[in-house]
């Protein structure tokens, strides 16, 4: 904790002042005077593991007693001592310098492996990643140093405002996401994310080309434009968290960078923190690119350029990647809501919702309530039923009726092969990079890499529901072509086609929905941590 | 789960619901004894001004006929009738023109006799042909009446009924604006659309009756069964709205994707481009004719035209 220099009360950050603040005495301190204390308790019932990071690297033999170390074990089963290696030995061993490093409580939750940094004891009862109500396991770590912090703006009855504004036009949401509970339980996190300082400078050439007639022969005129090149893009972010889905921290971007402030633990104090566990180059390329689809941008923009047609293709923005000059550690401000429920097949899924806490953007998995869009859907279609029929009197051949009916239902097939696709992805954590990266980080090196891949891929093909595409093609194509072919068709037979089909449509759009809510909920995490554990119990 | 169902079956029975009264919301039938009225009315009152003077044979049209009740065509009965009766207050005309030989010399009186009645409104007209110059398409069924209204009617109401044979099509064919304003293209397609199964079945006259019958009503200005028209509304809007609000649905609760611009807006971004320079590295001529383009004169009126709506089924 970091004690009142006046009453030795717990200074918390506070957003209002800017400062570190003592509900005690109402002392306001600057964050960068203080040191922190190290908690009684935290010497004597908490295990110093010593970690790196979030990677805790163990000893083979104990240090006590020279036991083999056997089944994952932490703490030797002979001796009692730690078989974890301290901080200072693995970052000597892994030839890193103590300074980028500092100290903190971690919790880790037994079920999904997300680790949490804070200075608040109370935050062991509750997993924010998973949403599980359960002991997390204390330790104190090694975090990685950030660079720089931007603090919270954003208070929590801000949060609760924006949230509130957002909700009002999420018509189909279930009430529970609207009920007070749920919006109290918005948690100030400090999200990792890597920052990219970039540059390039030198002569960059594209080619452009124009084309004019003269009488009747068509020119095409091939330019080559070019410039000496001279760019710098500074403090482009990427989320170094793998339990912050790439999705969530897009959709919350941007952060004001010009507003951050060089690190210190104490603004954590009264919030929480994710630690970084994603490389620092697995974002890169994503931050190459899009600086580079800017700076072509800007290039087309040049005096003269824009009448040459320049495309956005690939090898034009490929010209203007620039060099990595710097990466480093930023912690960005989030409110974070996870709330866990079960599905129909009784399986226990999460869904988040973030707030930006410097700018109040919210984004948000937002399922749908299946009942609200049908009495929606009902409610418009009478709507447009008064209006074809009664205002503007529409009126269409059955046959017209029955194609167009073939064609929305092939459409709607489409969709629902394009939503399961994603859902499997989602499922199989393929949608988010940072994920990807950990698993990989993760995996035991294997030779049968090729193998893997196909077994997976047939694990998600397995996964996917059938669109039965087939029914309106079958429906409308053989109705249609006796049509065609034979002769007149009764209107009879166009209507019967027609109610299939529209049957199909509306049988579709509700899986779709349904399964939609599969997307804006997910598989509890599992980081790949130590510790992470599905079936471990929750209380 | 059962919720659901719940609200999917109280739908389903909502649109069985909407469907049947769609049916039986039908008019109601012209009593027999107005159809005895109106026979009187034409051919037993000694005293009334439409009479066997105004109904006569015409044998200016169709050239498929021989102008007389003893003509033969391949289609139908094989005798082809051409009758008008002209009402002597307003001038407008009823006319059966049966070029297809459809109906039997009594079944083209009476139908004249139907037609009759609504000669207040406009030309009435009932035309078989089996020998489209115009093609073979439905809309060469629509150029027959054209055709037809601009050589033999030409008065500024006009109402066609017209069984074409040849591109096995009926359609209802309405000109001039008292007639349009209440037999607009959508009640023509009903009425075709409520007629039809009688032409499918080589019911020509009962076809015919009952189309005008409803050709009456609505010019009448009472309401006709619309049930093909009400049924396809339904499934219509029942899928865009169901697609529609899914649409909706998923825009309202997918998370939105920030723009790569918005992802840079903060960032500290510095971009120099020095010495920009242009230089032709090759042309390529291609030989590319070009059109000799237009006149730029106005197009040539083609005056005289008229606004018509019409209607049709094939049979």
């Amino acid at each position: 904790m970091y004690a009142c220099p006046n009453c030795s009360g717990n200074l918390k950050f506070n957003i209002e002042k800017q400062a570190l603040y003592c509900d005690f005495c109402n002392n306001v301190v600057d964050p960068y005077s203080v040191v922190k204390e190290r908690d009684a308790e935290e010497g004597e019932k908490v295990i110093k593991e010593g970690a790196a990071g979030p990677d805790i690297v163990y000893y083979d033999t104990c240090p006590g007693c020279g036991a083999k170390r056997e089944n994952d074990e932490t703490v030797c089963s002979f001796c009692g001592t730690s078989l974890a290696k301290p901080a200072e030995q693995v970052l000597k061993e892994s030839g890193k310098d103590l300074e980028d490093y500092y100290e903190v409580s971690s919790f880790r939750c037994p079920q999904c492996g997300g680790e949490i940094i804070t200075e608040d004891t109370e935050a062991a009862a509750f997993c924010t990643f998973c949403g599980a109500s359960t002991i997390l396991d204390r330790r104190i770590s090694r975090a990685r140093r950030p660079q720089f912090i931007i603090p919270f703006k954003k208070t929590k009855k801000d949060c609760m405002e924006s949230y509130g504004s957002f909700m009002k036009s999420a018509f189909f949401a279930p009430d529970e996401m609207k009920s007070e509970n749920c919006v109290d339980s918005f948690r100030g996190i400090y999200m990792p994310y890597w920052n990219y300082n970039t540059s390039k400078h030198g002569n960059v050439t594209v080619n452009g080309s124009r084309v004019y007639y003269r009488g009747d022969y068509k020119y095409t005129e091939n330019h080559a434009l070019s410039a000496d090149v001279d760019m710098m893009y500074n403090n482009v972010p990427f989320d170094a968290s793998s339990s912050f889905a790439d999705n969530l921290s897009n959709g919350i971007a941007p952060f004001d960078t010009s507003m951050q402030q060089p690190f210190t633990p104490s603004f954590l104090s009264g919030f929480y923190a994710d630690t970084n566990d994603v490389d620092d180059n697995t974002y890169q390329a994503d931050a190459q690119n899009l600086i580079a689809k800017d700076a072509f941008g800007k290039f087309k923009k040049i005096q003269g350029f824009g009448k040459y047609g320049l495309t956005d293709n690939t090898n034009n923005i490929v010209k203007f990647q620039p060099n990595i000059d710097k990466k480093f550690l930023t912690m960005f401000p989030v409110w974070f809501m996870s709330i866990r429920s079960k599905n129909k097949k009784g399986e226990d899924r999460v869904s988040y919702t973030v707030v930006n806490g410097q700018t109040g953007k919210v984004a948000g998995d937002i399922p749908i309530a299946v009942n609200k869009y049908i009495i929606a859907s009902t409610v418009l279609s009478l709507i447009l039923f008064v209006l074809l029929n009664f205002v503007l009197n529409f009126t269409i051949e059955p046959k017209y009726s029955l194609m167009i009916a073939g064609v929305v239902g092939l459409v709607m097939a489409g969709i629902f092969s394009s939503h399961e696709d994603n859902i499997v992805k989602r499922e199989f954590g393929e949608d988010d990079k940072g994920l990807i990266s950990l698993r990989r980080k993760n995996e035991a090196p294997s030779n049968n890499i090729a193998k893997k891949e196909k077994e997976k891929k047939a694990e998600m093909d397995k996964m996917k529901e059938k669109s039965y595409f087939w029914i309106p093609l079958g429906i409308a194509g053989i109705i249609l072509l006796i049509e065609f072919t034979i002769g007149i068709v009764s209107d009879l037979w166009f209507y019967l086609g027609s109610i299939a089909i529209m049957g199909y449509i509306v049988w579709c759009v509700i899986r779709i929905v349904s399964r939609y809510n599969r997307l804006t909920t997910r598989k509890l995490p599992q980081f790949n941590r130590t510790g992470g554990d599905d079936s471990a119990k929750i209380s | 789960m059962q919720r659901f169902r719940k609200i999917i079956c109280l739908l389903v029975a909502f649109f069985i619901t909407l469907s049947v009264a769609g049916t039986v919301i039908s008019p109601s039938k012209v009593k027999a004894d107005e159809f005895d009225e109106l026979w009187d009315l034409i051919f037993e009152d000694d005293d009334d001004e439409y009479y066997d003077d105004d109904y006569y044979y015409d044998d200016d049209y169709d050239t498929s006929s021989d102008n007389s009740t003893s003509s033969s065509t391949n289609a139908g009965t094989g005798i082809a009738y051409n009758i008008t009766s002209e009402n002597s207050t307003t001038h407008y005309k009823a006319m059966v023109f049966d070029g297809a030989g459809l109906f039997s010399q009594t079944e083209a009186k009476t139908l004249l006799n139907e037609i009759y009645q609504y000669t207040e409104y406009g030309d009435m007209v009932v035309l078989t042909t089996n020998e489209n110059p115009y093609g073979n398409s439905e809309s060469a069924t629509d150029k027959y009446c054209e055709n037809f209204y601009q050589t033999y009617s030409r008065s500024d109401n006009c109402v066609i009924f017209i069984i074409d044979m040849k591109t096995r099509y009926l359609l209802v064919y309405s000109a001039g604006d008292v007639v349009e304003d209440n037999l607009t293209s959508s009640k023509c397609s009903t009425i075709t659309d409520n007629v039809y199964s009688y032409a499918s079945d080589k019911e020509y006259y009962q076809c015919t009756s009952k189309a005008y019958e409803q050709i009456g009503r609505v010019l009448n200005g009472m309401h006709i069964a619309q049930p093909m028209k009400v049924v396809s509304n339904l499934f219509i809007a029942f899928v865009i709205g169901f697609v529609i609000m899914y649409l909706v649905a998923v825009g309202k609760s997918s998370v939105a994707k920030t723009s790569d611009s918005e992802l840079l807006k903060f960032a500290a971004v510095n971009f120099n481009a020095m010495n920009p320079t242009d230089t032709v590295t090759g042309t390529t001529k291609t030989y590319c004719p070009r059109s000799s383009g237009s006149s730029g004169g106005r197009s040539g009126g083609g005056g005289g035209g008229h606004s018509h709506s019409s209607g049709g089924h094939r049979f």
